[in-house]
């Protein structure tokens, strides 16, 4: 027997709002005490370079929250696989923010790689095995044309991206667009934006360049129209995820960030120490 | 296993045994002994009326009419006797009758008389008469229900809402938490039908047209063996038979939903067909549409149906049906989703009264819950369908063996299917599969339960019910036994003690947020969970203390085992334990009830005091914590005052300990690869170790009955939220602000409606 829930997650996604919207009020309400908590950051894919290893404190809730203030520099950071360990030293530039001494070091599928984190008394520990890197085998076109109706855009079917499947706990795509600079000055337009029906006028999600898609069952995934920000070059990558990346997006994407003890992989801290196998591909999108 | 099956025929056998040794022991037959059975109808309608007492004068003889509406006295002396038969809100009537040779059937047809009309001075205390123990139990006319202040229109659920012991997770909620249970525990069953998910409007409204209801029993705990599959209780509502005298009609239009009902005799028995709809959508049609601005379209409707039929004075047969749903449509052109959501139920029911002694009940049902929501993002298409549905058949054989003993022996069998569909796949308009998608299941499985009990009236002050349940599912290949346990002793003419000791089970689960009760998922007990028990323990007092005034007090105690909690977070898994977190809880606590039926000023309060824990080792570190339902003080006031005979005002008033919730104690922030922008997480404290405020609220109505057109008519105006306080819904952090903000979300503002109903 096999059981589904994503009933009442994807539907908060669109019910949710909508209810708060129409039928409700808001009032603000004064905050609690602090608990300081130690927070890891650290992503890994199949065949690339280990970019940065995020050390961090959490901060107190009514207080203005600066990443500089939350960065931990002088933990003791190492990642080991094959019972070899690699340090990794704290860069001068962004607090909390470590990298790997060895430059050439390459992450591969199928191994383990143990993070440790040494803070004070607090040692902190994490561990993922890389999933299988995968190949996008259908991308989408070099260049593509943004519906002329701009407000019925569903009238328009998504293109797809495909790629190898493999054995991971779930998939992942996101896209980003790489060129925010407008590209048509010839023509004098100002306003590079995709706009869409709804569109807030601030937040993390209208102005962030990238979008995910998660807990995708399959080795594809339409690239609907109301998912581009910008118009220009976009990079898409795909993701085949390993347990504790798939945990930290049900913890973030489905459960509303809500911590949740069952989802968080990090022995004595709390974030996110995960893999992927991942492929890209790009694409040109034209304004209409 | 076999043991245990040996255990129950031991039972069974002694049940036996022992009724035909009490009955030669305690009542010796003399030959001259004889029994009058029969019905108890409305002469308005030929309704059967459930609970009414039929009395012999100057005896201690008598009975009370079961949910056919049928009773039977036995061991009558030969010769004349006076017949007394009595019902709230009924004239009394009496009936000399003569019994020499043979036992005798009759049928009482009372007339309906204002319950609040003064003159009436006649209280019924049922308890010496009635045979089954009845501990925290009620019972709710739709006339009761109609006559309590309401939001758009009179809601079952949320009239039950008002009584001790039941709490909803808010106020725009109709799932109710009933003695520290949670709405999946509650056994709902409409005209024997099992209904899954008994929402409209978000769960605003319940799915129950009260213009439909005859009858509501609601069993808060230590409900009897015949009942079984749930931890918590038990919402039995029957709906009405229909007119089986004259055609008539009923019909209501109002600001929400606007209701019809046609009623009308039919062969040897009667027709009902009731139905309701909102229109907000049908007026928003047409409206010019601003395709920057877009609105959603919603709408629910329902439609019950009734037709019974009599086939002499001891065969009925009634078929009922029941269809309901809810539709919301937005479409904005870059997002088109909808979703809908609702219940079908059918039943057929056989009555046969094989002699005075032997009645019954052969009921086959099906009942069907679906949601699902579908749409179109940028051109990409998604769906997902979901449901429940069983086909069950259930027969009972109650057996009035003796005056001590009366026997009840009943089976029930389900089979059960389960289905989930989804395509995020991008193509396609309907909840096809999507290839190798493996999250695409149809799940069957079967349920059998037995069961047998006896009311055993040991002394004319004290009696007991004992009783056991077994049951049986496929995909959990597990027995579980549940006995029950009640004792009642009559400690005076005003005051009756109650106890109760029982084991319940429950296999079925549902997985669905708190709020989100329109949009659950049942799944059955597989072999990695166990079925989910509970134990209850009650002791109940309830007194008459003067003419039309109840008191009662129950104190319970209901320990849980196995219980299971949604992990919120979970999209798939392949086994319940997957989806589930396993754990235990108890609820605990005391629930007074001071109520006056009679008069022109009726009304009840209310008060609650009560504790809920729940543990599971993979939530708050294993430590036990409050749920979301835990509220220790609860008080409802509800006043309803005929002035004239034209008006009627009433009001209700309740106060609820405020919720648990879990507050932050730090926050965070991290990135997904790719993104140039962090996004801040809050770190909880200690699970449910915080409360909001207490919520209050007072809600008022006014009723003018007069004519329009030579028809009764009723004006309603309903005030929702008198003072306007505001409930917090639930606080949340706001974490796109930088400081992050700590909000509350707000419920409802002051809302005033208005209804007008029309009887023909």
């Amino acid at each position: 027997m096999r059981i589904l829930i994503l009933v009442t997650s994807r539907l908060g996604r669109y019910a949710i709002p909508f209810l708060a919207t129409i039928l409700f009020a808001c009032q603000s309400t004064p905050p609690v005490a602090y608990i300081e908590q130690i927070v890891v950051e650290g992503y890994l894919f199949a065949n690339h370079h280990v970019d940065s290893i995020v050390v961090a404190r959490s901060l107190p809730v009514n207080q203005l929250y600066v990443a500089d203030s939350a960065g931990i520099s002088d933990a003791q950071v190492s990642i080991s696989v094959d019972d070899v360990a690699y340090p990794l030293f704290a860069s001068s530039q962004t607090p909390g923010s470590y990298y790997l001494m060895d430059s050439s070091f390459i992450v591969r599928s199928g191994k383990t790689y143990l993070l440790t984190v040494q803070y004070k008394d607090n040692t902190i520990t994490s561990q993922t095995t890389v999933p299988d890197s995968i190949k996008i085998t259908q991308q989408l076109p070099d260049t593509i044309q943004y519906p002329q109706d701009t407000i019925n855009v569903l009238n328009y079917s998504a293109p797809f991206v495909t790629w190898t499947g493999v054995n991971s706990i779930s998939y992942a795509a996101s896209i980003t667009c790489t060129d925010t600079l407008w590209y048509d000055s010839l023509h004098n337009i100002h306003n590079r934006r995709v706009w869409h029906l709804g569109d807030g006028s601030g937040g993390t999600q209208y102005n962030d360049i990238t979008r995910w898609s998660a807990f995708l069952p399959v080795s594809s995934v339409p690239v609907p129209w109301t998912i581009y920000k910008w118009y220009g070059k976009q990079k898409i990558t795909a993701y085949a995820l390993d347990k504790n990346f798939n945990d930290w997006l049900k913890m973030t994407e489905l459960n509303g960030g809500t911590f949740t003890q069952d989802l968080n992989h990090i022995n004595g801290g709390v974030g996110v120490f995960a893999s992927a196998g991942i492929d890209t591909t790009t694409t040109f999108l034209k304004m209409p | 296993m076999v043991r245990r099956g040996f255990i129950l025929l031991c039972f069974i056998g002694s049940a036996f045994g022992f009724q035909t040794a009490a009955g030669k022991e305690v009542s010796p037959q003399t030959g001259n002994e004889r029994t009058i059975s029969g019905f108890v109808t409305d002469s308005s309608n030929g309704e059967t009326l459930i609970g009414a007492v039929v009395r012999i004068s100057g005896t201690k003889l008598g009975a009370v009419t079961n949910k056919n509406g049928y009773f039977v006295l036995r061991n009558i002396p030969s010769g004349k006797h006076t017949l007394t038969c009595a019902y709230v809100g009924y004239r009394t009537r009496e009936i000399i009758v003569d019994v020499q040779t043979g036992d005798a059937t009759m049928t009482f047809v009372l007339s309906p008389q204002d319950i609040q009309a003064t003159d009436i001075t006649i209280e019924v205390n049922k308890e010496d008469e009635q045979k089954e123990i009845k501990i925290s139990s009620v019972d709710l006319s739709s006339a009761q229900i109609e006559q309590m202040p309401s939001i758009g229109e009179s809601d079952l659920f949320r009239a039950l809402q008002y009584l001790p012991g039941i709490l909803t997770s808010s106020e725009i909620s109709s799932g109710l938490y009933i003695r520290g249970g949670t709405p999946d525990q509650n056994l709902i069953l409409l005209d024997g039908s099992t209904i899954y998910n008994p929402n409209h409007l978000f769960g605003f409204f319940s799915t129950f047209n009260t213009d439909a209801i005859k009858d509501v029993e609601l069993i808060k705990g230590g409900f009897p063996a015949e009942y079984g599959g749930r931890l918590s209780s038990v919402i039995n509502v029957t709906n009405r038979d229909g007119n089986q005298n004259n055609f008539k009609g009923q019909a209501s239009l109002g600001l929400i939903d606007s209701r019809l009902t046609l009623e009308s005799p039919l062969g040897n028995g009667s027709i009902l067909v009731s139905g309701r709809r909102t229109y907000a959508d049908l007026i928003l049609a047409l409206l010019p549409k601003d395709p920057t601005n877009p609105l959603p379209d919603y709408y629910f409707y329902d439609l019950t149906g009734k037709i019974t039929q009599n086939f002499g004075q001891n065969d009925k047969v009634f078929i009922s049906a029941y269809g309901g749903a809810d539709n919301l449509l937005y479409n904005t052109g870059a997002l088109d989703f909808g979703m809908n959501w609702g219940n079908g139920a059918g039943a057929a029911r056989w009555t046969h009264i094989f002699s005075d002694k032997i009645f019954s009940d052969l009921n086959v049902t099906a009942s069907k819950y679906n949601s699902g929501f579908n749409g179109n993002e940028g051109g990409s298409n998604f769906s997902v369908f979901n449901s429940i549905q069983d086909i069950t058949a259930k027969g009972s054989v109650e057996y009035y063996a003796t005056d001590e003993h009366t026997f009840k022996f009943g089976f029930e069998t389900s089979r059960y299917t389960y289905m989930y569909q989804q395509n995020y796949l991008g193509s396609g308009d309907s909840a096809s599969s999507s290839p190798n998608d493996s999250s695409n299941v149809v799940v069957t499985d079967w349920a059998v339960s037995f069961y047998a009990q006896d009311a055993w009236q040991i002394t004319p002050l004290l009696s007991m019910q004992f009783g056991l349940r077994s049951n049986w599912t496929r995909q959990s290949s597990a027995f579980t036994w549940d006995p029950r346990f009640s004792l009642r002793y009559i400690l005076s003419d005003i005051v009756t003690l109650k106890a109760s000791w029982g084991i319940y089970h429950q296999y079925l689960h549902l997985a669905a947020r708190p709020d989100f009760e329109f949009f659950s998922v049942w799944l059955p007990t597989d072999s990695t969970v166990p079925a989910e028990e509970a134990i209850q323990y009650i002791f109940g007092v309830e007194t008459h203390p003067l003419d039309g005034w109840d008191f009662n007090i129950d104190l319970y105690y209901k320990p849980l085992i196995n219980v299971a909690e949604f992990k919120p977070y979970v999209y798939s898994g392949t086994t319940v334990n997957q989806i589930f977190s396993i754990g235990t809880g108890k609820a605990y606590g005391a629930e007074f009830f001071l109520q006056k039926k009679m008069g022109p000023f009726t009304g009840w309060i209310g008060y609650t005091l009560s504790w809920v824990t729940e543990q599971y080792s993979d939530i708050n570190n294993g430590i036990s914590f409050p749920p979301p339902y835990d509220r220790r003080n609860d008080i409802d006031v509800i006043l309803s005052w005929r002035i004239n005979s034209r008006w009627r005002v009433g009001a209700a008033w309740t106060f609820t300990t405020g919720q648990p919730y879990t507050a932050a104690t730090s926050e965070y922030s991290i990135a997904l690869p790719g993104q140039t922008i962090s996004s801040e997480y809050t770190l909880p404290g200690a699970e449910d170790a915080l409360r909001l405020p207490p919520n209050h609220r007072l809600d008022a109505s006014a009723a003018y009955q007069t004519t329009i057109f030579g028809l009764a008519s009723t004006f309603n105006l309903n005030i929702f939220n008198v003072y306007d306080y505001r409930e917090i819904w639930f606080r949340y952090y706001d974490t796109s602000k930088n400081p992050t903000q700590v909000t509350d979300v707000l419920l409802l503002p002051i809302i005033p409606t208005f209804s007008l109903e029309v009887k023909f």
